[in-house]
Parts: structure tokens; sequence; C-alpha cells
């Protein structure tokens, strides 16, 4: 049985005069995977910041389930925020002290050859993003969040650090929430797909039930306005088409070929769309 | 994160100590200042630095978060927002501390001679700036604008200080007291706004500090408009309730000078205060009276009319017009003394130059401002230029006038000075003497002799025992007309030294006793405790206020043939503190109690309302 670990109510925040958040009403479960994806400035990174305490909502509240302290939710940011003059001993160190950690898991710090006198400012972009998931991992968290940063390191260590997560998702039930922009990489991982736009929710559905809700038609003539599609790609040769949402009956209505596509074209279907619906609105 | 803290800022104040004393060595050593001892150089240094490092401590709250990228990381963290700033401030606080008693401790040690800030403000700037610097912190991540902005702010909270004070001093009526701002920075503060600056210095900082912590509770990593707009919903009002609070407590705490209160008698209240002039007060108004004179006692009324005097002058203030007149101005270089006498249409008093040559008897007539002066150039005023009038009479038409030197310790001669210039030296007191009811009264040692006028001059009536060295009389100033009923008795008190009933020290004790004109009998008065105060305010009869000092209440009695009734009993009174006093005249008595004044009517003592007052 699922069990309740997040709970947002009418979550608003503004930024100057702009709602970044708009009355949001969400929740989130134990140890499920979801990836939030959306248009850039939708909100999803102030979404994340919201759930972390980095920022503080300007009205509605985050209930976190009972027994979830705020020391059980570890949080990185896009800008891979430490203190980055600390060496990455001082910063375990400092961490570990914050966090009440006695025997700190230096495995990931090991495998990446990390000199502990190194100053953490002096990492490259990779190493830091492990380094922080070692910090959080050490913290033994119940809520992870990561904010779009698995595109900015190599192949490599990308694949470490979701490696890293998903034995994280299997031994310890924990809930992570990312925010992504290519989903090549994560295909896997996420349970559940929520798409933000202007500040708002416009998807939130179980992968597999999505998988099953959205088709790609490619056809060489247009299809009738009667079928319902979030995002076309047009040219004199060539049309492709994503239908959302899809239902066996629509096949009576226009008979033809009806593909799975990937999460990856999912997501783009969605945030496409978004981009048309503005350009015609 | 404590401890992180902790490390951090005292490494940076162990650089900021290096640096400090370096300073001075290289200005000594490269000979800039010449041949200065070190500490001379080091401590004016030393106290501007401070001064920056006060600033800095509050402007860096924030600095190594935002210099290091890492203030999502530090929000992040399991804290609550109140304890994170706590935890930041703590040290910061503690330093500033440190470093303010280590700076006061070598002000003590002669700094006093080498510094350039009066210690006093020095430690309101100092806190002033650490304060501000504070609550800006969080306000921007932009270091040099936390700095310039600190700065303006404290420029701010200066002129604000000064603001509340200048509006206190307007508020108030003290007009002809000048304030000065740049001896504030020399001197420290004048000892009239010293009780002030610390409650008002609080009233405009503490908003400061209230909005931070308030602001901070939902600061996050939004860009700085979003807090600061939030800070700004909080100071605003916080800032104008302490602006208020400040300088409403100001207006009522604010005592400069001493404000004196005369009790006319048709009941009209004259308040004198060196800064802020002369007032009258009748029931429902108050007027304000220009007067120039360098101080303003009043020391007679008479009909409509208060008559006063300071150093130099003599003149009467027309209460109901609210006009006045000066009677008589002393010459350059003379000055008169404190003591007057008067009778009938007569003012009398001695005028002098400071060094107490040249003195002359000034006899002003009150209705027509005729003068006449008798030189006290004499034989008998070799040795005793130093006299002051203590009576006035009249005998076979021809006027006279008693005089006493001043002073203690031996025997003094008692002098009459007649209206033509004649001097009789009529024998000695060892204490102030008194002449009253025509008879006076000087003192040998244990004996009372007691004189009455015969056949053109003083003869001893009577000496009687004095034992207990009784001294009656002394409250007698002035004596307003000869025709008034006469007087059957005059009361006396001697104070002395002597353990108190705990034997936990040394307490000064008083009593009383009551002298019979008629029958120059010596009659003590037993059972009063407390302090007597004794006003002659008619010749006929007496007041006595009783201060019970341990119970906090004064009992008000009249005064007459050795019986004491009570008036009134005064609750919650503390003669003690100085802020309080009692007055009785004519007409009634003017109790203060702090800023309040009531004003009593005799007989019933009901209370008289005056709406300005």
């Amino acid at each position: 049985m699922s069990q309740e670990i997040i709970n947002v109510k009418n979550l608003s925040v503004s930024m100057g005069k702009k709602k970044v958040l708009d009355n949001i009403d969400i929740k989130f479960e134990r140890g499920e995977s979801v990836v939030v994806a959306g248009r850039n400035g939708s909100g999803k990174s102030t979404f994340l910041r919201c759930l972390a305490s980095v920022i503080l909502p300007d009205r509605g509240q985050i209930i976190f389930s009972n027994g979830i302290a705020k020391d059980k939710i570890g949080f990185i940011s896009d800008r891979l925020s430490l203190f980055e003059d600390s060496t990455v001993q001082q910063g375990i160190d400092f961490h570990s002290s914050v966090f009440g950690i006695e025997d700190f898991d230096y495995t990931l710090v090991n495998e990446l050859k990390l000199e502990l006198n190194q100053k953490i400012k002096n990492l490259s972009m990779g190493q830091r993003t492990l380094f922080q998931l070692s910090l959080l991992l050490s913290q033994k968290p119940e809520i992870l969040l990561v904010d779009e940063i698995i595109h900015t390191i190599d192949p490599y260590l990308r694949e470490k650090f979701l490696e890293t997560v998903i034995d994280l998702m299997g031994s310890s039930q924990t809930t992570v929430i990312m925010v992504n922009h290519t989903f090549s990489e994560v295909e896997k991982i996420p349970e559940r797909v929520l798409v933000m736009e202007e500040g708002q929710f416009i998807l939130d559905e179980r992968t597999e039930t999505l998988r099953g809700k959205i088709k790609k038609v490619e056809s060489f003539t247009p299809i009738p306005e009667n079928i319902p599609c979030i995002f076309r790609r047009e040219s004199e040769f060539y049309k492709e088409y994503f239908i959302y949402p899809f239902d066996e009956r629509l096949k009576e209505k226009f008979p033809h070929e009806y593909k799975d596509i990937n999460l990856n074209d999912m997501i783009k279907a969605f945030v496409g769309g978004q981009y048309v619906k503005e350009r015609n609105h | 994160m404590l401890k992180k803290e902790i490390i951090n800022v005292l490494k940076q104040t162990f650089y900021f100590l290096l640096a400090a004393l370096a300073m001075p060595g290289i200005l000594i050593v490269t000979r800039i200042v010449g041949d200065q001892p070190f500490f001379q150089v080091f401590f004016p240094l030393f106290q501007f630095s401070l001064l920056f490092y006060a600033l800095f401590m509050g402007i860096s709250l924030f600095s190594t978060e935002h210099g290091q990228r890492g203030m999502e990381y530090l929000l992040s963290l399991p804290y609550s927002r109140l304890r994170l700033i706590g935890q930041k401030i703590l040290p910061r606080a503690f330093v500033v501390l440190a470093l303010y008693f280590a700076c006061m401790l070598l002000y003590a040690q002669g700094g006093e001679n080498a510094a350039a800030i009066h210690s006093f403000s020095f430690t309101l700037l100092y806190f002033a700036l650490f304060c501000i610097s504070l609550s800006l912190s969080a306000s921007s991540d932009n270091f040099l604008v936390l700095f310039v902005f600190s700065l303006f702010s404290l420029l701010a909270f200066l002129c604000l200080l000064f603001g509340v004070f200048w509006a206190t001093l307007q508020a108030r009526g003290y007009i002809f007291y000048e304030f000065e701002i740049r001896p504030f920075f020399t001197d420290g503060v004048d000892r009239y706004l010293m009780n002030l600056i610390f409650p008002v210095t609080l009233g405009i900082l503490l908003p400061l500090l209230v909005s931070l912590f308030l602001a901070f509770r939902k600061f996050d990593v939004r860009p700085a408009n979003t807090y600061n707009k939030r800070y700004f919903k909080i100071f605003v009002p916080v800032f104008v309730l302490g602006l208020i609070g400040s300088f409403v407590f100001s207006h009522q705490t604010l005592e400069i000078g001493y404000t004196d209160y005369f009790l006319t008698q048709d009941l009209r209240v004259v308040e004198s205060n060196t800064y802020s002039g002369v007032k009258i007060y009748d029931e429902k108004r108050v007027y304000k009276v220009n007067i120039d004179v360098d101080y303003f006692w009043p020391f007679w009324d008479e009909g409509t009319f208060v008559y006063f005097r300071d150093g130099k002058r003599v003149g009467r203030l027309n209460t109901h017009e609210h006009t006045t007149e000066i009677l008589y101005e002393a010459p350059r270089e003379k000055w008169l003394d404190w003591r007057n006498w008067g009778d009938e249409q007569t003012m009398a008093f001695l005028e002098r130059k400071r060094d107490y040559s040249d003195s002359q008897l000034v006899l002003l007539d009150i209705d027509s401002c005729d003068v006449k002066k008798i030189p006290l150039t004499g034989e008998p005023f070799k040795d005793y230029s130093n006299c002051m009038i203590f009576g006035a009479d009249k005998v076979e038409g021809r006027r006279f006038w008693l005089m006493y030197p001043q002073g203690r310790l031996e025997e003094k001669p008692i002098y009459q000075l007649w209206e033509d210039g004649r001097i009789d030296s009529i024998g000695a007191s060892q204490k102030w003497p008194c002449y009253i009811n025509g008879t006076l009264l000087s003192y040998a040692a244990n004996e009372i002799i007691l004189s009455k006028h015969k056949e053109g001059k003083f003869e001893v009536l009577q000496s009687i025992l004095n034992k207990e060295d009784f001294h009656f009389g002394w409250y007698v100033h002035f004596q307003k007309k000869l025709s008034n009923s006469p007087v059957n008795e005059v009361y006396g008190r001697k104070i002395y030294l002597t353990s108190d009933e705990k034997n936990t020290g040394q307490a000064y004790y008083t009593e009383y006793a009551r002298l019979d004109l008629d029958n120059f009998k010596i009659e003590e008065l037993d059972g009063l405790k407390g302090y007597l105060n004794l006003y002659s305010a008619d010749i006929d009869s007496y007041y006595a206020l009783e201060m019970d000092d341990a119970a906090h209440e004064a009992n008000l009695y009249q005064v007459k043939e050795g019986t004491l009734k009570l008036l009134k009993t005064f609750k919650d009174v503390d003669l003690t503190s100085g802020l309080n006093s009692f007055d009785v005249s004519e007409s009634g008595m003017l109790v203060k109690k702090g800023n309040k004044i009531k004003v009593y009517a005799l007989p019933d003592l009901k209370e008289v309302k005056f709406k300005k007052l």
C-alpha cells in the first residue's frame, strides 16, 4: 500500500510580480521516483527549492509525513551549492557535524579519487555533483531532490550518478524527485511524470499509463481536426503528430499506425506543445 | 555550524588585530607621524578600525555563503531560519563585545588622552554600526552596497537621534538650550541627555534588529527584492513605533536644568527654567513670558506681581498681563548677594564686586523704583565684608537693617546699619541670628541671647539655656510687612550624626523644638519621624512636612503652639529621589512628582486643576 510522504497544499511563490508557482496541490509517495519536466522558467526548480526549504512559500504549505525531518531531505541544486573555499575533508566534516553523521561513507569519494585536501572550488562539475551526492547519501535521505544537473556531467559520471540513485531507491525506499530536460539516460527511473507550465502542473501521470496514452503518428497527409494532437511537426514531405490522450477508438476515426514513443519524446511533445500553444495564442 | 562560525570569526579577528597593530607601527617606522609614542598613534587608529570592524562583522554575516555560492546549501541545512541566524550572530556579537571591552580597558589605561572619539560616543557609534550592519546584512549579496548603505544608515541614525533630542527640546520649550553636535564626538553626551540616549537609541535601533529577525524567518534564495519588501513591511511600522516611543519617552523624562515652581497668592503657578524660560499657568491656559535674566528666582509676590531676581537684576512679573519690568540692575562688575530683605515698600539687598569689595546696601522703592545706596565702607566691615541681611525694622521713624557675615566657624559680629549710614556693632553670634517680632535671637555657647530695641539700641533681655543646641528661625528669609500680626513663637532644629538602629552605619537625625516668644521657654517637639521641613508661609502660621522615607509617605501639618495638626497625607512620594518636591506658600501647596505638578489650595488643601500644567 502506498504511503504518502509529501503533501503540497495551495503552494504559491512569486518572484517580484511574477507568480512562479501558482496554487499547486500535489502529493508524493514513499519510494516513488518522479521526474519533473517543463519549459525553462515554468517553475520546476522553484518547486524543488520549496521542497528543500531553500525557498519558503508565499502561500500554502508543504507537509512532510511524520518522522521526516529536514535532515532526511537531500537536495542537489543545479548551482551545486557548497562552501567552495573548504577542502573536501572540511566539507565532509562540516556536513557530518551538522547532520550528526558518525561514519561517513568514503566509497564514492575514493572511487572518484578525490583528494581530501583539495578545495571544493577546484573540483570539476561532475566531481562536485558526485561529491555532493556522497554528502547527501551519508545522511541517509528519505527524499532526494535533484535539480537538472546530470546533463552537465560527462557520460561516465552521469552513469555513476544514476547507478547510485537507483541503488538508493532500491535499498532504502527513498523518494527521488528529479528535474530534467533530457530523459534518454533516465528512461527507466521515473515511475511518474510531471510537466509544469506557468507555475502549475499540466501533466501528472504514471509513466506506464502515459506510455499508453501518448502515441506518435507519422504521415504524409494531415490528420483530421478531431484527433487530439498536442504537438505536430509538419514539412512538405513528412508529418509527425503526437496524439494525446490516445484512445483505441481513434483508430476507427483515423486508421493509421499509432507508434509507442520513449519518455524523451513524450516530454518533448508536451514541452513543444506548450511553445506552439503560446505562439498561436 | 556554530563551531565553523566561531573559527571563521576568530580567524578574521586575528587578522584584524594584526593589521590594527601593524598600521601604527608602519606609520611610526616611516616617520609619517613624527616621533610619537606607539600608544598615541595606535589608540585613535584602533578606535576607528574598531568602528569599521563592527561594521564588517555585521555586513559579513552572509558574505561567506554569498562569496562561496553556498547560500542554497546553508538554507538546506536542518536548522530553522532563526537558529541559523542566531548561530551566525552569536560569535560575532561575542567578538564585538570582547573588542569593545578591550578598547574600554585601553581607554582607562591612558587611552583617554590619545582617544580620537570620546568613550561614550564611541560606544554609541560602535554598537549602532554593528546593529545597523547586522540588520542590513541579508538585504543584498553585494558587500560594497551593504558597506555604503550601512554608513548612510549610521548617518541617518545620528540624524534621527539628534532629531529626537531637538524635537523634544522644542516640544518641551527648552528654547535656550544650545544643542551642539560637534562636542558629542569629542566630549561625549551632555549630562542632561545622558539618561535619554540609551532608551532613544534603543527605540531607533531595536526596530532594525526586530525587522531582521522577523523578516529572516522567511528568508530564502530569491532575489534580495523579495526579502527587502518583507523587511520593509515589518520595519516601517516597527520603526515608526520605535521613533514615536523614543520621542514620547524623552518628552516625558527630559529635564534640563532645574525647573522651579512658584505658587502665587491668587493660585497661579509660575514655572521657571534656565533653558525654557518663564511660563505662567492659570487654571485654563499657559502664557510664555520673555524675561532677559540669567536665571529667574521669584522670592515674593504681592497682588498681581511676582518679584524676582538674578545675580544682577531685580524685577517683577505681572501674572495677569504677562509682562515684566526690571526694577533695578547692578552696575558693571557688581553683583547682588543672594539674600534680600523686604519690608513694606522697600526692598533691601547688598551689591558688591566679586571679591566682596565695594559693598553697598541698595534700598529699592518698589513703587517708584527710586534707589538709595548706603556704602559699607566703614571700619566694622573691613574684616567682614561678605555680610548678608537677616532683618529690618523701624525705630522712632528711623529704619535699620541687620547684617551678619557669611560662613561658619567662629563667633561673628552682628551689625545694625541705619538709613543715614551709621553702623553699630550690636553683639556677636555663633549661629545665623534671627530677628522676629522685634526680638533678636543670637547664639553663644549653649545659650540663646534675646535682645530687644530700647532707647535707640539693642539691649539684652534674657539669656536662655540651650543645652541641646537648637537653632531657631533659620527659615526666616523675608519679612513682608511689619504691620502683620505679631508672631509669638519660633521653631528650631538640631541635626546630628549618630549610629542608626541596626548599627550598620551612621545617619543624620533631626530633632525639633519651639521657642515661646512670650515666656522664652524652649519646648521640644516629640513624636516626629523622618524629616520635618518648616515653611514660614505666613508670618502667623507654620506648616511642617514630615517625610517618612521608608513608607514613601509625606504628611503635611499645620504647626501652631507646639501642636501638629495633620492636614493631608501624600502617598507614594520619595523626596530622596530629587524628582519630587513640596513647597508651601501662603495660598497653598505645590507638589512636584517627577514631571507632574499638583496644586492644593489652603486652608482645606483642595486640589486646583491646571489644564496645561
